[in-house]
């Protein structure tokens, strides 16, 4: 699994892929979904918003589509708090790859792409 | 013979020459650089303008004055205006300039395609109305209104060869800095009626703003993580976070591409609703509000007003308010965001400190007041001694504590976790399958799979620096709006599906907003004691007389104990009542008089009203007050321009009042119409008018930020 310039990953056919989302403060609100491969997630608690693994199509050239909404809630006067910060840690193969972080506001349609080399 | 054709090749030569000459002469025109030029008639009208390999389009939203050479142009229309679309020829290049809201396209380089023979007769200028639309107008047209000359998809990649290779998010114009011909329309007209969605909702609501403030936060975040766990940034850290912010987002690309009548709801804030906060005085019997309210600002507040409600004075009150706990804590944390979460896990903050509030009010009335004794007394005489007295201008008029008993306003408390869960389990699942729906069908379809990621690519890279002004940023994502929209051209597959996943987002936004706005419903309950310096909240000189014949009483001070209650009802209306009773601090000497001055009962409820465009959201309050006067009001026999004061028994008062919240300041002016049967010092009906004017300094705090 490696980063690309463009912010989607370059990976390889039948790796496994696992991501983990976890929120500084609470409370998580977080929700993914996944096309071109299948997705399986466990229960979590609060701070791990998602725990989550897919393995990558066996066909090189093709590609997973990996969405995600992480809603943040503001305070009581509507606003957001400094520290709060969702972190998506993306995990291949060859290991964890730098994580992605996510402050304030809401990110209600994050895409990441998968692409099968 | 050998004449004849020396004679015949020089005729074929010169009809040769001829031909030539002619050919270059009829080529040149079309080789030159052919503009049209097109003139907003008003501020509404929209121009926005985009290309492909084969085309030019032109969309017009309003009314336009059109110049120039029109021949190569074709016209439509659809619901949201003119459609103004040139086929181009290879090689043909095209520009556009903007200055001062006029739009310059200009062709050349090319040979253009002949328009219709009843478009090459229209004149060279004219003054265009587009059909009048129900809405606003759109960045793209939706599918139905698609136009009937069919345009092949076109991705960035294919048009790159007409675009300055440094700037991608160009639409093709040739090197020069100019304003990105697409911008995100604001919501359509009837989503902004009423409550629901105020002044500050639209500016959260619009993309470019949510996108903008996103990468502004990354910019400016130097560490994150919570109290204690904070971990410094560096510049790569903070522009990558700000790239993908502004990139891997796609949800405001979609809500601005989206047809205009979908909703463009990113996000709500609730603050410009709240309705609920306490910033007046909270003395018994000044201000202009009939009710305490079931919330204070949560850090500091300011009020001035003018009159008295159940007395009979003008004078003016400065409150001052605010929440020591957080003041503390904002000072401590540098950083009014931050300060929220500071000590939220010690009990003495949490418990004790964090719910208390004040407020200090300050009698700033004109007059110079003063006591001066006007009759004899004392040892001296039978006669007991009077002392006329007024209020003096900065004396303290009286100080309020609370305690907020139950206060659960706060989406973000723990307490509400379940209910996140429900709401994402049930909203979140439709929106992010539609977003995954359109991105991969972009993805995995060879028509746009490339033309897409390049334009990701570009999208990530247009956020360059840390340094970047938020101008530029919001420059930036239009750019890149328009280079996404290059990408899908007019697909009527690919805006069903971009439909779909903004009707998703809108969807989502709008129940966030009904959650948000259901927690900030629940109920307050508050206790306030506040103690009150009587003499100085007299507004014109008054009379004393002192009923110790010995001595020189003066006036008592009040407490007074009061029961808050608060709730949130339809519509972002919200719900007061107050119980409270007031006594005495002393009894004066030689009186007889009971402890308790009176008991009173309010009720208030405050009404939202549609907001007036680019004043603000006003607000509609009713309210009644019910005062049983136990005793004397002063404590003390009192004459008032020679009129002797000892009213007891029942004050009724009803208060109409129109608060102007000015828009995104904090200030709030209301106005204030009242009427009561009596009044503590005046047994004569009163009808008064009253205004005042507040300021929830938390707004200050939090723009600053």
């Amino acid at each position: 699994m490696t980063p690309r310039p463009d912010g989607n990953y370059d990976v390889s056919p039948n790796e496994h892929i696992s991501f983990t989302i976890t929120k500084s403060l609470p409370n998580c609100a977080a929700s993914v979904n996944l096309s071109g491969a299948a997705l399986s997630c466990s229960v979590t608690e609060f701070p791990v918003c998602k725990q989550c693994s897919f393995t990558a199509p066996a066909t090189p050239g093709a590609k997973a589509t990996l969405t995600m909404s992480l809603d943040f809630q503001s305070d009581a006067n509507g606003d957001f708090a400094d520290g709060d910060m969702y972190t998506v840690q993306f995990a291949g193969a060859g290991g964890s790859v730098p994580a992605r972080r996510f402050l304030p506001p809401p990110k209600l349609g994050l895409f990441f792409i998968f692409f099968v080399h | 013979m050998g004449l004849s054709l020396c004679s015949e090749l020089k005729t074929l030569g010169r009809l040769l020459a001829i031909l030539t000459l002619a050919s270059i002469a009829c080529a040149l025109p079309l080789r030159a650089q052919s503009c049209i030029t097109l003139k907003p008639a008003n501020s509404a009208t929209r121009i926005t303008v985009s290309q492909d390999e084969h085309t030019v389009v032109i969309r017009v939203a309003g009314a336009v004055n059109v110049s120039g050479d029109i021949s190569s142009y074709t016209v439509s229309s659809n619901a949201a205006g003119l459609i103004w679309k040139a086929a181009l020829a290879p090689d043909s290049t095209v520009t556009t300039s903007r200055a001062g809201g006029v739009v310059k396209v200009c062709q050349s380089g090319g040979i253009a395609k002949a328009a219709p023979a009843a478009q090459q007769a229209a004149p060279t200028t004219a003054t265009t109305e587009a059909p009048k639309p129900a809405q606003q107008p759109s960045a793209a047209p939706s599918p139905e209104q698609k136009p009937a000359q069919p345009q092949p998809p076109a991705g960035e990649a294919t048009g790159a060869a007409k675009k300055p290779p440094a700037n991608h998010g160009d639409e093709g114009q040739a090197g020069e800095e100019t304003t990105p011909d697409v911008t995100c329309a604001p919501p359509p007209p009837e989503f902004t009626k009423g409550a629901a969605a105020t002044d500050k909702q639209k500016t959260l609501s619009d993309p470019e703003k949510v996108v903008t403030e996103g990468v502004k936060k990354a910019f400016e975040t130097r560490e994150v993580g919570p109290p204690g766990k904070r971990v410094a940034l560096s510049d790569t850290d903070r522009r990558a976070m700000a790239q993908d912010a502004f990139s891997q987002d796609l949800a405001p690309y979609i809500l601005c591409l989206a047809k205009p009548t979908i909703p463009r709801q990113l996000l709500s804030n609730a603050e410009e609703k709240r309705i609920d906060e306490q910033v007046s005085t909270t003395q018994p019997s000044t201000g202009t509000s009939v009710a305490s309210a079931g919330s204070v600002p949560w850090l500091l507040g300011f009020a001035a007003e003018s009159g008295a409600l159940t007395q009979s004075n003008t004078n003016n009150v400065l409150t001052f308010s605010g929440t020591p706990a957080n003041i503390v804590k904002a000072l401590k944390a540098k950083d009014y965001l931050a300060s929220y979460s500071l000590g939220e896990h010690t009990p003495l903050v949490k418990w004790l400190f964090t719910p208390l509030s004040f407020s200090v009010s300050v009698n700033a009335s004109q007059s110079s007041g003063g006591n001066a004794a006007t009759g004899s007394g004392g040892s001296m005489g039978a006669e007991p001694a009077s002392t006329t007295t007024a209020a003096t201008s900065g004396t303290l008029a009286g100080f309020t504590l609370r305690y907020n008993i139950w206060n659960h306003r706060d989406a973000r408390e723990p307490r509400y976790g379940a209910q996140w869960n429900k709401f994402v389990d049930a909203h979140a699942p439709a929106m992010v399958a539609a977003v995954n729906k359109l991105v991969s069908y972009l993805i995995n379809d060879p028509k746009y799979a490339d033309a897409f990621v390049q334009w990701k690519l570009a999208t990530t890279e247009a956020i360059s620096n840390v340094d970047m002004k938020p101008e530029e940023v919001q420059r930036a994502f239009l750019q890149r709006v328009a280079a996404l929209r290059k990408v899908i051209g007019d697909d009527a597959a690919v805006h069903k599906l971009l439909d779909e996943a903004a009707v998703s987002i809108s969807n989502y936004s709008k129940a966030r907003n009904d959650i948000l706005t259901n927690i900030s419903n629940t109920t307050a309950v508050a206790f306030e004691y506040t103690e009150t310096q009587q003499k100085n909240l007299l507004g014109g000189p008054v009379t004393v007389t002192n009923s110790n014949p010995g001595g020189t009483n003066a006036v008592p001070n009040l407490s007074t104990f009061n029961f808050v209650v608060g709730k949130g009802s339809v519509g972002g209306s919200q719900f007061t009542a107050n119980a409270s009773t007031t006594i005495f601090n002393s009894i004066p000497a030689g009186t007889s008089i009971g402890r308790v001055r009176d008991y009173r009962a309010a009720v208030e409820t405050d009404i939202p009203l549609p907001e007036i465009k680019n004043a603000g959201m006003p607000i509609l309050s009713f309210s009644g007050l019910f005062v049983s006067l136990l005793n004397q009001p002063l404590g003390e026999k009192v004459v008032i321009n020679d009129v002797p004061v000892s009213f007891r028994g029942n004050i009724w008062l009803f208060q109409s009042k129109l608060s102007l919240k000015i828009k995104d300041s904090g200030v709030k002016v209301p106005v204030a119409f009242t009427y009561a049967n009596r009044t503590e010092l005046n047994k004569e009906a009163d009808k008064r008018g009253s205004i005042g004017v507040t300021y929830n300094l938390d707004n200050l705090f939090a723009s600053s930020k």
